[in-house]
C-alpha cells in the first residue's frame, strides 16, 4: 500500500503528468467561470486526450473536473451566477457579500474553502482506501446490480424535474447502451440493420450532442449575449480576510469537508447534495442563523468546502465499484474507457498507483486552482464576457471533432445532433440528461449483472443481506418526497 | 383538450418503447430479450403515470425546469421570434456544418462556418476573418500536428 502510494505520489511529479495537470486545472477554472458546467467541459475535452498515455490523460480530466467548483465559486461572488451547480448555495450568501461590498472576503472564503477542503477529501480518500479494498471485493452480481440501480435512483429523485421524470431518463439510458450486438446470444438489437449500430453507440457523439450541443441551442434560444456583463472590483485585503475566516471557522469547515466527502462517496449524489446539507448544516450549527441569506460568510465557508470536499469521494466510488459517484464521473468514467483503464475492484486490486496519482492529483490541482483564483480572480471574470457567438463556433466545432474521432466515423456527427435536439427536449420538458449518461454508462453493467444475479441466484437474488440493505435504501430513496410531506404536513396541523 | 408540448414529448417516448418491447419480443433468445423487454415496460408504467399527471395539471404551464438560476441582468432577451423559429434557426446552423464537413472536410469548412456565422450575427470583417482563421489554424495545429489524429479532409478534396 505505502510503495503504490509512493509510486503514485511521484508519478504526479513528473514534469508531463504535471504539466497535464497544471492546463487541467487553467481549462477547469476557465470552464467554472464560464459557467457551462462540469458536465460540457469533461465532454468538450474528452476529445483531446484519446492519443495521450493513460496516467497523462487521467490526470488531466481529473484536473480539469475536480477544480471546476473552485472556478464556478467566482461567478457566484461576484454576479450571482453559480458557475456550476453545486455552487448554487453560495450564491445564497456570497451575492449579497459582494453588494454589501465585500466580494474579496467573499471570494477568499469561498476559494479557500474550496482549495482547502479538495485537499482534505483526498486524505479522507486515502485514509478510506484499506477500508474499501474488502469491501469491494466481497461484492457480488446481486450486490453490484443493487448499487446500480441505487446509483440511477438517487439519480432520478435529485433531477430538477419529477423523480419519475428522473428514473425514465435514466431507463431510457440504459435502453441505449443496449444497441448493438450482444455477445452472449448472438443477437443484433435496435441496429436497423446497419452496421454501424452493431457496435452500439458512441459515449463521445452522445455526451457532446446531449451536453454541449443542448447548452448551445439553449443560449441561442434565449438569445443570451454573453454569459455576464457586470463586473465587481475586488480587493486583495478582502481577499486574505475571507480566508482569516476560514481559520476562524476552522470546525465548521472541517465538518462541512467530512459532510462533503461522505455525500461524495454514496452513489450518483456528488457535489449538488453535499453543498446543499453542508449550508444547512453551517446554519443549524450557527450561533446567528437569522444573518445566513443576508451575507453571512460561514454560508459561503460550508457549501463550498464540502462542493470540493465531494470529488475525491466522488472518484473514489468510481474507481472502486467501476459505478460513477455522480453525472461527471460517469463521462471521466467514459475517459477512462477511451484511454483503456476499466474502473472497477481490478483497479483497486492491480492498480492502486494510478488511483493514488489520481487522488494525490486531485489534492495537487485543488492547491493550484486555489493559488491562482486567489491571485487573478478577476482578470479570470472576463472569460465571461466572452461573446455567445465565438462560443457557438468553438463548441460547435470541438462537438463535431469530438464526435468524430473516436471512431472515425462521419455518422457520429448525425448522432451528435440527434442526441442535441433530444437534450433540447429534455431539458425544455424538465427530463434528467445526467440520468440517461449515468444510464447509458452503467447499461452494460446493468445488463451483465442482472443476468448473472439471475442465472446464479434465481429471481429471489436481491435476498442476500447486503442486497436487501441496498433494496431497503432504494425504497426509501423513492419515499423520501412522499415521507417529507406527510411529516411537514403533520408539522404544520401540529402548529396550528 | 389541449394537449401541452411537455406530454407530445412523453407520448413521443412512450410509443417509442411500445415498439422497443415489440422489436425485444422478437429477439427469441432469452438473455437478449430480457433487459429491453423489462425496461421498456418500467418506462411504460412510469411513462403512463407521468401522462396522467401532466394531463391532469392542465392550467400549469409547461415550462424549462433547469438553467432559470440568471439573474435577468445577464440574459439578454432577443426581441420577438418564437422559441422553435430560432431553434430552428440554430440547428439549420449546425446541420448546415455537418454537411459542410462531409462535403469539404473540417478545417476548411470550420474556417468558413465562423466566417459566414459571425459575419451574418453582426461581426465586422476584420473580427470575423482573423477569429476564424485563428481558430482554424489552432485546431488544425492541435489535432493535426500535435495529437496526430487526421481528420476528415472532404468528399471533394478525396475524403
Amino acid at each position: 500500500m505505502i510503495d503504490a502510494f509512493l509510486q503514485g505520489t511521484a508519478t504526479v511529479f513528473q514534469p508531463m503528468v504535471f504539466l497535464s495537470i497544471l492546463v487541467g486545472v487553467v481549462l477547469g477554472v476557465s470552464v467554472g467561470v464560464t459557467a457551462i458546467g462540469g458536465m460540457v467541459a469533461c465532454a468538450l475535452f474528452l476529445p483531446f486526450v484519446y492519443q495521450l498515455p493513460p496516467e497523462l490523460a487521467l490526470s488531466f480530466l481529473v484536473a480539469l473536473t475536480s477544480v471546476v467548483f473552485t472556478g464556478g465559486s467566482i461567478t457566484s461572488v461576484l454576479l450571482g451566477v453559480p458557475g456550476t451547480a453545486p455552487n448554487a448555495a453560495t450564491v445564497i450568501d456570497g451575492f449579497p457579500m459582494a453588494q454589501k461590498g465585500e466580494a474579496g472576503r467573499a471570494l477568499g472564503a469561498a476559494i479557500g474553502s474550496s482549495m482547502f477542503g479538495g485537499m482534505a477529501s483526498v486524505f479522507l480518500a486515502m485514509a478510506m482506501i484499506p477500508v474499501l479494498k474488502p469491501i469491494v471485493l466481497s461484492f457480488r452480481a446481486p450486490e453490484m446490480f443493487m448499487v446500480i440501480l441505487l446509483g440511477l435512483s438517487f439519480l432520478a429523485i435529485m433531477a430538477a424535474g419529477s423523480p419519475v421524470k428522473g428514473m425514465i431518463s435514466g431507463f431510457l439510458g440504459v435502453l441505449l447502451a443496449l444497441i448493438g450486438f450482444q455477445g452472449v446470444s448472438g443477437v443484433y438489437r435496435f441496429t436497423f440493420g446497419s452496421f454501424f449500430l452493431s457496435d452500439g453507440l458512441d459515449l463521445n457523439g452522445v455526451v457532446l450532442g446531449i451536453f454541449a450541443l443542448t447548452e448551445m441551442f439553449d443560449m441561442i434560444v434565449k438569445g443570451k449575449k454573453t454569459i455576464a456583463m457586470e463586473v465587481r472590483k475586488v480587493g486583495f485585503k478582502g481577499v486574505f480576510q475571507g480566508v482569516k475566516d476560514i481559520w476562524i471557522h476552522k470546525w465548521l469547515w472541517f465538518r462541512c469537508c467530512v459532510i462533503g466527502y461522505v455525500v461524495g462517496i454514496v452513489p450518483a449524489i456528488g457535489g449538488n447534495a453535499a453543498m446543499f446539507v453542508a449550508y444547512g448544516h453551517a446554519k443549524q450549527t450557527s450561533r446567528t442563523p437569522e444573518k445566513f441569506g443576508t451575507g453571512c460568510v460561514e454560508g459561503v465557508i460550508g457549501p463550498e468546502s464540502a462542493n470540493n470536499a465531494s470529488s475525491a469521494g466522488d472518484l473514489l466510488t468510481t474507481m472502486a465499484f467501476g459505478i460513477p459517484g455522480s453525472a461527471v464521473m460517469a463521462l471521466l468514467m467514459g475517459g477512462f474507457l477511451l484511454v483503456g483503464v476499466t474502473p472497477g475492484p481490478v483497479m483497486i486490486k492491480d492498480s492502486l498507483p494510478l488511483v493514488f496519482t489520481l487522488l494525490v492529483g486531485i489534492a495537487v490541482a485543488n492547491w493550484i486552482a486555489g493559488i491562482i483564483c486567489l491571485l487573478i480572480a478577476p482578470q479570470l471574470m472576463k472569460v465571461s464576457f466572452i461573446r455567445i457567438d465565438y462560443l457557438f463556433v468553438i463548441i460547435s466545432a470541438v462537438v463535431f471533432i469530438g464526435a468524430f474521432i473516436s471512431k472515425l466515423s462521419l455518422l457520429d456527427l448525425v448522432v451528435a445532433i440527434v442526441f442535441g435536439v433530444l437534450g433540447y427536449g429534455m431539458k425544455r420538458f424538465g427530463y434528467s440528461r445526467e440520468a440517461l449518461i449515468l444510464g447509458l454508462v452503467l447499461g452494460e453493467l446493468f445488463e451483465f449483472y442482472l443476468t448473472r444475479s439471475l442465472k446464479i441466484f434465481g429471481p429471489t437474488f436481491f435476498m442476500t443481506p447486503t442486497s436487501l440493505v441496498l433494496l431497503v435504501f432504494i425504497i426509501l430513496v423513492f419515499a423520501y418526497p412522499w415521507l417529507k410531506n406527510v411529516f411537514s404536513r403533520r408539522s404544520l396541523k401540529g402548529a396550528q | 383538450m389541449k394537449i401541452k408540448p411537455g406530454s407530445v414529448f412523453l407520448i413521443f417516448i412512450l410509443l417509442l418503447m411500445i415498439y422497443t418491447a415489440t422489436e425485444a419480443l422478437s429477439f427469441g433468445h432469452y438473455e437478449a430479450m430480457l433487459a429491453p423487454l423489462l425496461l421498456s415496460m418500467a418506462i411504460l408504467g412510469l411513462g403512463a403515470i407521468e401522462l396522467v399527471r401532466e394531463l391532469r395539471s392542465k392550467n400549469k404551464r409547461a415550462q424549462p425546469i433547469e438553467d432559470e438560476d440568471l439573474p435577468p441582468m445577464v440574459v439578454a432577451r432577443v426581441a420577438g421570434g418564437s422559441e422553435m423559429r430560432r431553434f430552428g434557426t440554430a440547428l439549420s446552423w449546425i446541420g448546415g456544418f455537418a454537411l459542410g464537413i462531409y462535403s469539404m472536410g473540417f478545417f476548411i469548412s470550420t474556417l468558413l462556418f465562423a466566417l459566414t456565422y459571425l459575419r451574418v450575427r453582426g461581426l465586422g470583417w476584420l473580427s470575423s476573418t482573423g477569429f476564424a482563421a485563428g481558430f482554424t489554424v489552432l485546431l488544425y495545429v492541435i489535432f493535426e500536428i500535435g495529437l496526430r489524429s487526421h481528420l476528415y479532409r472532404g468528399l471533394v478534396f478525396g475524403g
